[in-house]
C-alpha cells in the first residue's frame, strides 16, 4: 500500500499524489540520478577542468596530508605513483585532431592497484586551495577503497559522492525555492551544469549552495511570515560553507536583503545579518589563507608563468587610463561573449569540447523561455526585490570578470581565463528577472513538469552520447 | 513619483527585463567581430605574416614594424617570457643570431617550470636552431674550430636532437675527426635506429677505416631504409666490387 498506494501514505499521513511524485525536486533528482551517473562513467578520467589536480587535492585531504607539505623546493604531498602516471596518463590527449581514448586501455587500468607505499611527491600548484569544498570527494574516497583501491575507481567515487551531494543539495532548492521551480529544475540538469556536478571540482559545491542560497532567499522573501532566529543561522552556516568552496561570489549571499523589512523584523536584525554576512566573506583570507601563508612554505610549482602577472601592476595600468581600460573590458565581453555563453551551456572535456553550437543557441532560447512562462498567479517580485537580484546577479559577474581582468598579464587589454562555467552558479538570479505574472497559463501550468523532464532527458541524452562517440 | 507612475514603471519591468536578457544573448552570440588583440599577438602575427609575403620590400616593411613593435614590448615588459620568445624569434628570421640567443635563452629562464602554456619549451627549439644556424655560418667559412664552440653549447641544452647530431657528426667528419664523427652518428641510432642518413655516414666512416664487412652492413641497411639514397647505392657497389677483387 505504501508504495503503490496514490491516496494516503499511510505511515506519515502524506497524501501521495500524482503532482508530489512528478514534482520538479523529484524529477530533477531521478533524471539528475541517471543521466549524472552516466556522465561519472563516460566521461574520461580526470578529464573535466582541472579535474586531475582537485582530484590530487582530495586525495591529500582524504589522507590526512593538509596542510601542505614542503619537500626540498616544492610544495604539495605524496601520491601513489600509479595513482599519479595514470591521471597524467589522460591529460593533453589532441581530442581536437581525432585522437580517442581506447576502451580496453581503460579496462587495463582499471586493474592497476593503488599501491599506496609506492609514492611520489606531487608538487601542487593549486596547494593553496582550503580543503572545504573538497569534503564530499573525500567521502566518496574513503568508500571507493573499501570496495576497489585503484586509482581510476577512487576518482569514480569521488565523482559519485560529489553528484550525491549536488543532487541533495539542489533537491532541497528546488523544494525550498517558491517560485522559479521549472527555471531551477532545467538549469541543475542544464548539460554543463550537471557535467561539473559528476566531476571533482569545487564547483559542485560553489553551484549547489549557490542554487540554495537563491532558494532560501526567495523562501524566506516570498512568504507572509516573519524568519526565524534558526532560519537566519542555517542561512549563515551555508553562506559561510559557500564563501568558503569558492573564491569570487562573495555578494551572493547578500541576496539576504531581498527578504522584505516585515519579514526580517527589526531593523537590528538586518544590521546584525549585514555584519555577519560581512565577516563570512572576509573568513576565508583571514583564516586557511593566513594559515597557509604562515606555514611559510617556498618554492613550488608554477601552474604557468608565460607571462608575468601582477595585480598591482595591472592595477596602475588600468588605473593610469580608465577610459581605455573601460573600453577594453566590455570589447572583452563582445569578442569574448559567445565563447562564456557556450561555457555555461556545454563546453566538456577539459574544458575545449563544446556541444552543437546550434543545439545549444536553442537550449538559451529554451531556457529563456522557461523563465518566463514558469510564472505564480499568487505570487510576485517587487521592482525592489528585482534590482537586489539584479545587481547581484550581473554585479558577480563583473566583479567575477574585473577579477580575471586584473590577473591577467601586465598590460593586457583582453581577459585571460575567464570561463563561461564560472557564471553558472549566478544563472538562477539572472533568470529571475524574467519572472512574472503577464505569461502565465493553463496549459504550461499543467504540462511544465513533464515537458521540462522530457526535454532535459533530451538534451542530457545528447550530451552523453556526444561524450561517448567524442572521448571514446 | 507617485502610485500610478510607480506600477507603470512596475509593468515596465516585466517587459523590460526579458527583452533586455533576450537582446543580450542574441547580440553576444552574433556579436560583430571586433579587432581586440593584445599588443605581443599583434606584433608576432606581424612578423609572421610578412614571411609570407612575396614583395621583398613590403615583407620588410611588415616585418620591421613587428620587430620594432616587439623591442618596445621587450622593453616595456621585460618579465613576459612569451614576448621575449617572439623577440627572439625576430631576430632569428631576420639573422640577428646573438640577439636571438640572448632571448631566446630570457624565454628560458622566466618560463622555466610551469605546467600549463609552456614557453620554455618552444625557446629551447628556438635556441637550439638559432645555435645550429649560427654554427652554420663557420662551417661555411670553414672555422670548424668555432663552429664547435656554438654546437656544444647546442648538444648541452638538446642533447638528442637528431639533426644537431648530423650536423656536429658532419663537422668532425669534415675536421677529420673520425673517432668523434662516429661518437657521433652512433649516438643517433640509439635514438632512431632507422636513420638511414647516419647509417650511410656509419659506412661511409666504416669504408675509411677499411672495416668492408661493417660499411657493408651499415649501408646495405641505409639503402633497404630508403632505396632511393644513391649516395649509399654508389658507395656500397664500389666497396662491393673492391671487396669482390680481393676475394
Amino acid at each position: 500500500m505504501i508504495i503503490f498506494g496514490w491516496k494516503q501514505l499511510a505511515l506519515y499521513k502524506i497524501p501521495l499524489t500524482r503532482q508530489r511524485i512528478f514534482s520538479p525536486e523529484n524529477l530533477f533528482l531521478f533524471i539528475g540520478y541517471i543521466c549524472g551517473m552516466l556522465m561519472v562513467y563516460s566521461n574520461p578520467p580526470f578529464h573535466s577542468n582541472d579535474e586531475d589536480r582537485h582530484f590530487y587535492n582530495s586525495y591529500f585531504l582524504s589522507t590526512g596530508q593538509v596542510p601542505p607539505r614542503q619537500h626540498e623546493g616544492q610544495i604539495g604531498g605524496y601520491l601513489p605513483v600509479n595513482l599519479f602516471y595514470i591521471s597524467e596518463s589522460f591529460q593533453g590527449i589532441p581530442f581536437n585532431i581525432g585522437y580517442k581514448i581506447n576502451r580496453a586501455k581503460l579496462k587495463e587500468l582499471e586493474c592497476t592497484p593503488l599501491q599506496e607505499q609506492t609514492k611520489v611527491f606531487y608538487d601542487n600548484p593549486s596547494y593553496q586551495i582550503n580543503p572545504v569544498p573538497y569534503t564530499p570527494f573525500v567521502i566518496g574516497i574513503w568508500s571507493a577503497k573499501i570496495i576497489n583501491s585503484n586509482p581510476i575507481h577512487l576518482l569514480w567515487g569521488a565523482r559519485i559522492a560529489g553528484l550525491i551531494f549536488y543532487l541533495l543539495i539542489v533537491y532541497m532548492a528546488i523544494k525550498f525555492i517558491p517560485i522559479h521551480k521549472c527555471v531551477m529544475m532545467a538549469l541543475a540538469l542544464n548539460p554543463m551544469t550537471l557535467f561539473q556536478a559528476a566531476s571533482v571540482t569545487y564547483d559542485v559545491m560553489n553551484i549547489s549552495l549557490s542554487f540554495l542560497i537563491v532558494a532560501l532567499a526567495l523562501r524566506y522573501a516570498l512568504r507572509e511570515k516573519q524568519i526565524r532566529k534558526a532560519e537566519m543561522m542555517i542561512y549563515v552556516f551555508i553562506s559561510l560553507i559557500y564563501c568558503f568552496a569558492k573564491p569570487g561570489y562573495y555578494i551572493v549571499p547578500f541576496l539576504f536583503f531581498v527578504i522584505p523589512q516585515n519579514n526580517i523584523g527589526s531593523p537590528t536584525k538586518s544590521l546584525a545579518m549585514f555584519v555577519s554576512l560581512c565577516v563570512i566573506c572576509c573568513l576565508p583570507s583571514l583564516t586557511w589563507d593566513n594559515y597557509v601563508s604562515s606555514l611559510q612554505l617556498k618554492g613550488g610549482r608554477v601552474l604557468q608563468n608565460d607571462f608575468y602577472g601582477n595585480v598591482h601592476e595591472q592595477l596602475q595600468i588600468i588605473t593610469s587610463a580608465p577610459g581605455a581600460f573601460a573600453i577594453h573590458f566590455l570589447l572583452n565581453f563582445v569578442t569574448q561573449g559567445k565563447e562564456w555563453i557556450i561555457g555555461t551551456m556545454g563546453r566538456l572535456g577539459y574544458s575545449y569540447t563544446h556541444l552543437n553550437h546550434t543545439i545549444l543557441f536553442i537550449h538559451g532560447l529554451v531556457l529563456f523561455a522557461i523563465s518566463l512562462l514558469d510564472s505564480s498567479k499568487n505570487m510576485l517580485l517587487s521592482l525592489r526585490q528585482k534590482m537586489i537580484i539584479g545587481s547581484i546577479g550581473y554585479g558577480n559577474i563583473v566583479i567575477i570578470a574585473v577579477g580575471f581582468f586584473l590577473l591577467s598579464p601586465v598590460g593586457s587589454i583582453t581577459i585571460y581565463g575567464l570561463q563561461g562555467r564560472y557564471f553558472i552558479s549566478l544563472l538562477p538570479l539572472i533568470f529571475l528577472l524574467n519572472f512574472n505574472r503577464a505569461f502565465w497559463n493553463k496549459f504550461w501550468e499543467k504540462w511544465k513538469n513533464a515537458i521540462i523532464a522530457s526535454y532535459s532527458c533530451l538534451l542530457l541524452g545528447y550530451t552523453v552520447y556526444f561524450i561517448n562517440t567524442h572521448f571514446y | 513619483m507617485d502610485k500610478k507612475e510607480l506600477q507603470r514603471l512596475k509593468n515596465l519591468t516585466i517587459y523590460l527585463f526579458p527583452i533586455l536578457s533576450f537582446a543580450g544573448y542574441v547580440f553576444f552570440w552574433n556579436a560583430p567581430k571586433v579587432h581586440l588583440i593584445n599588443p605581443w599577438y599583434e606584433a608576432f602575427h606581424q612578423v609572421i605574416k610578412a614571411q609570407e609575403i612575396l614583395d621583398p620590400l613590403q615583407r620588410q616593411r611588415i616585418l620591421n614594424e613587428g620587430g620594432e613593435k616587439l623591442i618596445v614590448l621587450s622593453r616595456r615588459f621585460p618579465q613576459h617570457a612569451r614576448v621575449q620568445y617572439y623577440l627572439g624569434t625576430y631576430y632569428d628570421i631576420i639573422g640577428k643570431y646573438d640577439s636571438a640567443v640572448v632571448h631566446a635563452k630570457e624565454a628560458i629562464r622566466l618560463g622555466s617550470g610551469s605546467i600549463v602554456n609552456r614557453v620554455d619549451d618552444l625557446a629551447t627549439e628556438l635556441l637550439v636552431s638559432v645555435l645550429m644556424k649560427k654554427a652554420r655560418l663557420f662551417i661555411d667559412n670553414k672555422d670548424n674550430l668555432t663552429a664547435q664552440y656554438f654546437l656544444r653549447e647546442a648538444y648541452a641544452i638538446q642533447p638528442n636532437n637528431i639533426p644537431l647530431l648530423k650536423t656536429i657528426g658532419n663537422v668532425f667528419l669534415n675536421s677529420q675527426s673520425i673517432d668523434s664523427a662516429q661518437w657521433y652518428f652512433g649516438k643517433i641510432l640509439t635514438i632512431n635506429q632507422l636513420d638511414d642518413e647516419a647509417l650511410y655516414f656509419l659506412g661511409y666512416i666504416a669504408s675509411t677505416q677499411k672495416r668492408f664487412p661493417d660499411a657493408i652492413d651499415y649501408l646495405e641497411r641505409a639503402v633497404a631504409i630508403n632505396p632511393n639514397r644513391t649516395d649509399a647505392k654508389q658507395l656500397l657497389s664500389l666497396l662491393k666490387k673492391t671487396s669482390l677483387r680481393k676475394s
